[in-house]
């Protein structure tokens, strides 16, 4: 019977670092992905309205937070309104996919933990056991 | 039915928060009580332990929709009847394919059972019949479907009101002699 055990739990253990495994290098993956798609489209973004001086966006950044309340509504017309909807539309749901990924790992942040803590006191005891032998 | 004890609750609680090492109390605990069970339906000692084990990698990959409040034992014993069932489903046994049987098919291939059937398709329309002909040959509704060029649910229809004419069609006939 203890044998059956040590094989049950052999087997949950396996299957849970492969899981945890691959929710890891998925979660991250994605992250990453949409993480810099996100920052690539910002960019070209950028250089469409310093492209374009004369919307003068930017400047009004630096010029002090006075300025910037009267002009936010301005500010925030034109972007609405000169940026290219699809790339408006691509940073919207990169930002998305990035809040949601932190949302979820946040979430299962401790869960995620004891996961890992516990898997490597495993791994760890066995590495020991086989090193014994 | 027994309430779960504390623990084991705690321990369910504790296991759904990611402490896996927990899961072995449940293993511990209950591993002998599921063993009697599933070699009480078996006598197979590598199949038994097999199915115990399989039993408990169902139970640890479902333990999240378990509720805490209800014991754990009677789920686990639900779990390895499935298995069980699963595995008689994966092991029953198929007739072998037999060269002797295609071929007196092939040398006797109109009985009077098909002579039967063949007069009775007659009072059957033409895609009907041809329909009801797939089906005897096997092939799936869908297939039949795409055959005839109808779609899925004409098709089922077009087979059932076969079939509700031709049992009709025989309860006259067995009514008349």
């Amino acid at each position: 019977m203890k044998t059956l055990e040590h094989k049950i739990l052999k087997k949950v253990y396996v299957m849970e670092t492969r899981n945890t495994l691959f929710s890891i290098a998925s979660k991250l993956a994605i992250f990453l992905a949409a993480g810099f798609v996100t920052f690539l489209f910002i960019q070209i973004m950028i250089e469409i309205f310093t492209d374009e001086a004369s919307l003068n966006i930017f400047p009004v950044f630096f010029e002090g937070s006075e300025v910037m309340r009267t002009h936010l509504t301005d500010i925030l017309y034109i972007l609405f309104s000169e940026t290219p909807p699809e790339i408006f539309m691509i940073i919207g749901v990169g930002l998305c996919i990035l809040l949601i990924t932190i949302y979820v790992t946040v979430r299962n942040i401790k869960k995620m933990k004891n996961v890992i803590h516990d898997l490597i006191q495993y791994w760890e005891k066995t590495v020991l056991k086989k090193n014994q032998k | 039915m027994d309430k779960p004890s504390i623990s084991d609750r705690d321990m369910l609680i504790r296991v759904k928060n990611g402490e896996i090492d927990c899961f072995a109390h449940f293993v511990k605990k209950f591993t002998p009580r599921i063993y009697t069970y599933i070699s009480s339906q078996l006598f197979d000692k590598t199949h038994t332990d097999d199915l115990v084990q399989n039993s408990f990698i169902a139970f640890y990959k479902a333990i999240n929709r378990l509720d805490n409040d209800r014991p754990v034992l009677p789920y686990l014993y639900e779990i390895a009847k499935n298995e069980l069932k699963m595995f008689y489903r994966k092991h029953k046994e198929m007739l072998s394919f037999d060269e002797k049987i295609i071929n007196e098919q092939c040398i006797h291939p109109q009985t009077e059972e098909t002579q039967d059937i063949e007069s009775f398709l007659t009072h059957v329309g033409p895609l009907q019949k041809k329909a009801l002909v797939m089906v005897s040959e096997g092939y799936s509704y869908k297939e039949i479907a795409d055959k005839l060029g109808k779609k899925l649910n004409t098709t089922r229809t077009l087979i059932r009101r076969a079939r509700q004419l031709l049992i009709s069609k025989k309860n006259n006939e067995n009514t008349g002699t």
